[in-house]
């Protein structure tokens, strides 16, 4: 039990010590009253949605409902984050050499990565269970067998995704350990797994929120059985507040089991699965060769590969870029969106608006330039004291963010021409509209990343998420949002005509993307020149 | 004598107040191999990377080749190679993309690179790995790349963070036959080293810190004249804390 305490310490400091990493602030009071606002921008809006829910259900009697909503979301968020967080923590974390060699069971070491996972999960749960629960309890008033039952049911609900995910990715690495491509195969899987969690979720999430079909269920019998063919542990946690111990105990035993279930998985196939991903490759690839090549492709390689050999970088980019389109096909898939409506003759004035969203969506989501600096890490020295101007090497670095977010683009346009009947000159618009969008973005997010790069981390993770460059690259793209939100409120005319819109808006991010390049490459340049390692 | 690299009075205060170089002057002359040395954290290192323009000194000026490092980097850059002390590079390419990278950097042609690739990497035996990816190789051997791709160019001045930490003995010994053919041939190597006999043996002038300021700088003869001491008397006596 002590080896257990004292490996668990460990890994929450690293946690911990990787978020602090991640924020690279010195202001520490700026770091909090920031992290603080953010978790209000998510949570009041929640607050206000579940009253609306709230009322909705309680109309028609079923107000408890709110509860497995909020419980079928926070699974799903839960899932969306914990498989790659749970895969890096696992397999792609720095300091597996060093735990294989410690004369410490494997469940124990299983488990205290666990720990901080759960402690992840837990604050992803709270943002979405919290005002779900709140809400149920303001208007159904607050027992003392209730509030007890929420503050449970908080705790308890990262754990069953989080030992789900485990259980199914401890055999699987294990089968992939002895392939040469097991890299690859675990990301490969990663991204099956969210595929095919998320198309279940919302199968059965959308139930809950499209009142069309509430209806139809509610005549056709009991709704909860109905989620509960799906998932059952949201029945169960729903029924929980309706006082029922039977469910308590049913949902209690499920986590236990589980528990069990690992910690019996875990002496078989952990320290293998450990020891084959903690090796570094070191095959031979290919011959010695001499040949001259340009600075453009010397630079553009090296930043290309500094994201697509590093799995953590990979993987965040790939599905940042990529979640806008996974939701649509899952929304296909689940019925949500059906191909009829897509092609319906009602849409024809919005498709230019729709393909242009969906193809700006990879820059959007993606703010690959906010780490591009803070990538290199350590190796960032290099290139400082090789004879290049600080244009080039920060003109390679945008350049990288927009042929992998230009690619995505194009991925999601070949896909949008086979669903969407779209002109060649809605394409042009959009495509246009699209590259001023992606300079411009591109050329911000390397600002941010100029002014506060974060060189000294030890862990992948720290470099591209839970990193407050990419929190502010998000509350610029939230910022823009609401000018155009509130433009549209004010003078809706200059909406009437998307063709024109879209012309416009092309001009106007080209003129913005023309200003900030010129700021970047005096001013930033200079701030490029003292960025101290 | 041609003065390569001038310090001008340099100060470098880390961002968490660390005073860590403290109004140096220095002045290191064409053709000579300086040697820097000092106890551990007395400012060595952060000023090979004032130098070398990883870091951007808080006063002062340095210029290198005649060229000031932060006005006139590119130009500064192109006179010298640098190995640093920790050999964090980029590691997900192999050692051959590293040298390749390097060469056309500074624009070695195809014929002289593949000659001297082949000689340094042969010397010291890192030839048969050089297909492999960097994160496989060992400490020393990411070290050893490195000074192969700092040897490539043939610049003006070698800058060197303690190179000799992580040689062995036969590999330390090449590298010290290099750097005396390149002072021989009129090139400058300034290195830092705790190795005090390598130091004494080959160096023209040497350079003492002790937190961030210069206590001694000329060469051994000069600093021998005033005790008949070896230079690790000379070197204890200097940085005895008083
Ligand atoms: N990034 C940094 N931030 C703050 N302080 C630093 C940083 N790097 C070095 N220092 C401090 O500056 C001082 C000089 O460090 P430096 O690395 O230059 O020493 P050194 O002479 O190279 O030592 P060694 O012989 O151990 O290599 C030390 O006190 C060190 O703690
Ligand atoms: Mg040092």
């Amino acid at each position: 039990m002590n080896k257990f305490i004292a490996l668990t310490r460990i890994q929450l400091k690293d946690f911990i010590g990787r978020y602090s990493e991640g924020l690279g602030v010195k202001n520490k009071k700026l770091a909090s009253i920031l992290i603080l606002f953010l978790v209000a921008l998510i949570i009041i809006p929640n607050i206000n949605l579940s009253f609306l829910i709230y009322r909705a259900l309680a109309r028609i009697g079923q107000g408890h409902l709110l509860i497995t909503n909020s419980y079928i979301n926070s699974i799903l968020l839960n899932f969306f984050f914990g498989i790659p967080f749970i895969v890096s923590v696992f397999f792609f974390s720095r300091d597996a050499r060093f735990l294989a060699a410690l004369p410490v069971r494997e469940d124990s070491l299983v488990l205290a990565k666990l720990v901080a996972v759960y402690l992840y999960l837990l604050f992803l749960s709270f943002l979405l269970m919290f005002p779900g629960l709140a809400v149920y309890l303001y208007n159904t008033g607050m027992g003392v067998y209730t509030v007890i039952m929420a503050v449970l049911v908080l705790l308890l609900t990262p754990l069953l995704p989080m030992f789900i995910v485990t259980i199914l990715i401890l055999p699987f690495a294990n089968i992939f350990s002895n392939s040469r491509h097991k890299r690859t195969l675990i990301l490969i899987f990663n991204f099956l797994m969210i595929f095919a969690i998320i198309g279940i979720q919302l199968f059965t999430g959308n139930l809950v929120e499209n009142p069309a079909r509430m209806e139809e269920v509610l005549v056709s019998g009991s709704f909860l059985e109905l989620i509960g063919r799906g998932f059952p542990p949201g029945i169960w946690v729903t029924r929980i507040f309706l006082g029922s111990y039977r469910d308590l105990f049913l949902f209690l035993a499920l986590n236990i089991l589980l528990f069990f279930i690992l910690k019996g998985l875990a002496g078989i196939f952990f320290r293998k699965a450990l020891l084959s991903f903690s090796e570094d490759r070191g095959n031979s690839r290919g011959e010695i060769y001499y040949k001259e090549k340009s600075l453009a492709y010397h630079l553009l390689r090296r930043n290309i590969l500094i994201i697509i050999r590093e799995p953590m970088f990979f993987l965040n980019t790939v599905l940042s870029m990529l979640a806008p389109l996974l939701v649509v096909i899952i929304m296909l898939f689940t019925g949500e969106l059906s191909l009829n409506l897509l092609q319906s003759p009602r849409l024809e004035p919005y498709l230019l608006l729709i393909v242009s969203i969906i193809m700006i969506s990879p820059a959007v989501t993606g703010n690959i330039s906010a780490t591009a600096i803070t990538r290199e890490g350590k190796a960032f020295w290099e290139t400082r004291v090789l004879p290049i101007k600080a244009v080039d090497n920060i003109r390679y670095r945008i350049l990288t963010t927009i042929i992998f977010c230009l690619t995505g683009s194009l991925i999601l346009l070949l896909i949008t021409l086979v669903v969407l009947p779209l002109t060649l000159k809605m394409i042009i618009i959009a495509a246009t509209f699209c590259l001023t969008v992606t300079l411009f973005l591109a050329t911000i997010d390397i600002l941010i990343d100029i002014y506060r790069p974060i060189l000294n981390w030890t862990n992948p993770t720290a470099a591209v998420k839970n990193n407050l460059n990419v929190t502010f690259s998000l509350l610029i793209r939230g910022v823009i949002a609401l000018i155009i939100y509130l433009l549209y409120k004010i003078w809706p005319g200059i909406f009437a005509n998307i063709q024109w819109l879209m012309v416009l808006g092309s001009i106007i991010f080209l003129l913005l993307y023309l200003l900030l390049r010129s700021y970047l490459y005096t001013n930033g340049v200079k701030r490029f020149n003292r960025i101290t390692i | 004598m041609v003065k390569i690299i001038q310090i001008k009075g340099v100060t470098k205060i880390y961002d968490d107040g660390k005073k860590a170089v403290d109004n140096l002057n220095m002045e290191i002359k064409k053709g000579e191999i300086f040697g820097f040395l000092g106890p551990n954290g007395a400012g060595k290192t952060t000023t090979l990377r004032m130098i070398t323009g990883i870091l951007a000194p808080t006063e002062g000026e340095i210029y290198v080749n005649g060229y000031n490092i932060s006005r006139e980097p590119l130009e500064a850059k192109r006179s010298f190679t640098y190995v640093p002390d920790h050999p964090d590079i980029f590691s997900a390419i192999s050692g051959i993309d590293y040298l390749n990278f390097i060469a056309d950097i500074y624009g070695v042609p195809l014929k002289e690179r593949k000659e001297k690739i082949e000689k340094y990497a042969r010397d010291f035996e890192i030839y048969a790995a050089l297909p492999k990816m960097i994160s496989s190789y060992s400490h020393g051997m990411k070290q050893k790349l490195l000074i192969s791709a700092a040897l490539l160019p043939e610049p003006e001045i070698f800058i060197l963070d303690e190179p000799l930490s992580g040689l062995d003995p036969k590999s330390s010994r090449i590298l010290k036959e290099f750097m005396k053919e390149h002072s021989k041939k009129g090139g400058t190597v300034l290195f830092s080293s705790h190795i005090l006999e390598v130091v004494e043996n080959l160096c023209d002038r040497i350079g003492i810190i002790k937190d961030g300021v210069l206590i001694a700088c000329d060469s051994l003869e000069n600093l021998k004249k005033h005790s008949d001491s070896s230079l690790e008397d000379i070197f204890m006596e200097l940085t005895e804390d008083e």
